[in-house]
């Protein structure tokens, strides 16, 4: 079995012609590196296309791995070098796509399920609040700034250690570092009619 | 800890990179300032609505062409190797190749080769640079009556000497080193003087500070230019551009076809000499040619009065010398937030010293930031190696050991550095050793 060994080892067998390998490494990146790619492109067939992207270039290049760096730092550079590609193609399309409805509620829009439930008089669902911020979250999140997004996004859903972000981004750490308070805070301040939900929350 | 450091350590401590002594410090800190309390729990609630985010799951059929083209490389590889004869996917030897040989192999290994897209590219690059490196020595050869014949006809008496041009044929003539007139050995006329342009005032030294900056410039002439104050209006010359460029500033004074230069007359006023056929000329004189005196050079701003970026800059460079580092801070502060040419020019230099001057008036946090946007922005400033041992001092200052260690690391890689880099590491690392041993021996509270 392949699941001890590290990801530089099971491309290194990919190399040599082991393709359960390379399947082994997709299936331990698949869905962080899908989610990273669908933040930051916002559009589901467009994430498919780019995914099937990232992971094509790895199949074709793989021998360009030196080890001198992690897999992952790699991995992330291509994704993150396709996903910029893709928003330069698409800036015009962008704004039109921020100016359509269906974008976060703001408040403009009316109360939030919060207000809403609690003017009611009836306890909120919790379902439904946990439903609703969650939906907002992925609204917040998509929001942020892209710099601080995409921090964000390889150390929520990736895991990747702030050393390897800054040498995929190429960045000091200590600018990684704030990028992720910088992108926290938004979040908060975006959310901050679900505060006490939160705070509830250990 | 200021509250400053304070807040930059939160992330770190909510996602577990500080080391132990320091985590304990930004907690105990944390608990007793409110304004970080408060700093703690805005990220900390960010974090936990982070951590409720949801993750999608691909579709299972958009890696099946993936999947697909993995396995292809993968018999690929196991094909080409001789080693696993016994691998149910390895391809059989062609006929063909056992009859031709060792020559037939060799033939199929390069036809394969060739079709390769890449190597066709490759091959291509390479006919295309070593076309190159023949063709441009033959274009280097400039024929002087070619590019006569570009320069239009040159009347028959006076060839002047233009800049990278040799003269067509060698005439009878003389040159003057002084006014770099050139007439006809026979010609017994006075003529007509030319007046050179006064050349710029030579640069004020910049003074040699604790931190000296000093960057070569590419172009004395330009450096020259660059120092030199903007001509006030008034002054008589229109400039179509106040820093000429240096490449073509010596076609100012020489007596190039299509050039007007300040003549003087006999009766000791100036008019502009006849225009040759040509080139254009690089600067228009529209308004009353100044009598020939040195080119009065703009007074020094009153020290409250600072409008350029180079203006700002010498200031603050003034500034530092007097160890007014509050007030360089400021002037080094507005020629970084300036969007103009000169700015642009002087960044690098300009947050170097912003970043010095910040670190000089106790302001580390501040200066750290300045740091590092000149070493983010600028990595090939020729002072960064100086800067990153700057920057380290800053973080030992802060008592951030970790970030100092770092930096040091990275100036070790620095031959102008390295030697200072690794006594400061090492001195770094008996300090980390005497605090942890002081740590040690702290009574439990």
């Amino acid at each position: 079995m392949t699941e001890d060994h590290s990801d530089e080892e099971l491309l290194r067998r990919f190399n040599e012609g082991d393709a359960e390998a390379f399947a082994e490494l997709v299936g331990r990146y698949q869905r962080p590196l899908y989610n990273f790619i669908l933040r930051s492109v916002r559009r589901q067939e467009r994430a498919d296309e780019l995914l099937q992207d990232v992971f094509m270039k790895v199949v074709q290049r793989s021998q360009d791995f030196k080890g001198n760096s992690k897999f992952s730092t790699w991995l992330y550079t291509i994704a993150r070098n396709l996903c910029i590609d893709h928003s330069r193609k698409m800036v015009f399309r962008r704004h039109v796509s921020l100016d359509a409805p269906g974008r976060s509620a703001t408040s403009e829009e009316g109360p939030t399920l919060l207000e809403r439930t609690a003017a009611e008089g009836a306890g909120p669902d919790r379902a439904m609040l946990q439903a609703d911020l969650r939906t907002k979250i992925v609204d917040a999140v998509e929001e942020l700034p892209e710099e601080q997004k995409d921090v964000f996004l390889m150390r929520q859903v990736q895991g990747l250690a702030f050393k390897d972000i800054a040498d995929i981004v190429g960045v000091p750490e200590n600018t990684v570092k704030s990028r992720m308070r910088y992108a926290l805070e938004r979040l908060q301040r975006a959310l901050a009619d679900y505060a006490d939900y939160v705070g509830e929350l250990k | 800890m200021d509250c400053e450091v304070c807040i930059d350590r939160i992330v770190e401590l909510l996602y577990g990179g500080l080391p132990d002594a320091e985590a304990a410090a930004t907690r105990a800190h944390i608990e007793g300032c409110e304004t970080c309390t408060e700093a703690f729990e805005h990220v900390s609630t960010g974090q936990k609505l982070a951590s409720m985010l949801e993750l999608a799951e691909p579709p299972a059929s958009v890696l099946d062409s993936v999947m697909a083209a993995a396995r292809e490389k993968a018999v690929g590889k196991v094909s080409v190797a001789p080693s696993e004869p016994d691998r149910a996917i390895a391809k059989p030897p062609r006929e063909d190749e056992e009859e031709g040989g060792l020559f037939a192999s060799i033939l199929q290994w390069i036809g394969g080769f060739a079709m390769r897209p890449q190597m066709a590219m490759a091959m291509m690059l390479f006919l295309m640079v070593g076309l190159g490196m023949w063709y441009l020595p033959t274009l280097r050869q400039v024929d002087p009556a070619d590019s006569q014949s570009i320069m239009g006809e040159a009347p028959g008496a006076e060839v002047g000497p233009s800049a990278g041009l040799e003269p067509a044929t060698p005439l009878d003539l003389h040159a003057d080193p002084v006014t770099r007139r050139i007439r006809p050995r026979d010609d017994s006329e006075t003529g007509a003087r030319i007046t050179e342009r006064p050349r710029p005032a030579p640069p004020p030294e910049e003074p040699t500070l604790e931190d000296p900056l000093v960057q070569e410039p590419e172009n004395p002439a330009m450096a020259a230019v660059a120092h030199e104050p903007t001509p006030s209006p008034g002054v008589g010359e229109v400039l179509e551009d106040p820093l000429p460029d240096p490449r073509v500033e010596g076609a100012l004074y020489d007596v190039a076809p299509g050039e007007r230069m300040a003549v003087e007359t006999e009766a000791g006023g100036l008019r502009p000499s006849q225009p040759r056929v040509g080139m254009a000329t690089q600067q228009t004189q529209t308004a009353p040619i100044p009598s020939p005196e040195p080119r009065p050079v703009a007074p020094q701003p009153a020290p409250n009065q600072a409008n350029t970026s180079t203006e700002h800059y010498e200031r603050g460079l003034q500034r530092m010398r007097q160890h007014d580092y509050r007030g360089a801070t400021d002037d080094f502060e507005a020629v970084v937030q300036r969007p103009d040419t000169d700015a642009r020019r002087l960044l690098p230099s300009a947050l170097h010293h912003l970043a010095n001057s910040q670190r000089s008036s106790g302001d580390c946090a501040a200066a750290v930031r300045s740091y590092d946007r000149l070493l983010t922005q600028h990595s090939t400033y020729s002072g960064s190696a100086e800067a990153m041992m700057e920057t380290a001092d800053c973080y030992r200052r802060m008592g951030r050991i970790s970030d100092a260690r770092r930096m040091l690391e990275q100036a070790q890689t620095r031959p102008s550095v390295a030697t200072r880099a690794r006594r400061e590491l090492a001195d770094l690392g008996a300090r980390e050793r005497a605090m942890d041993r002081a740590t040690a021996a702290e009574p439990e509270p």
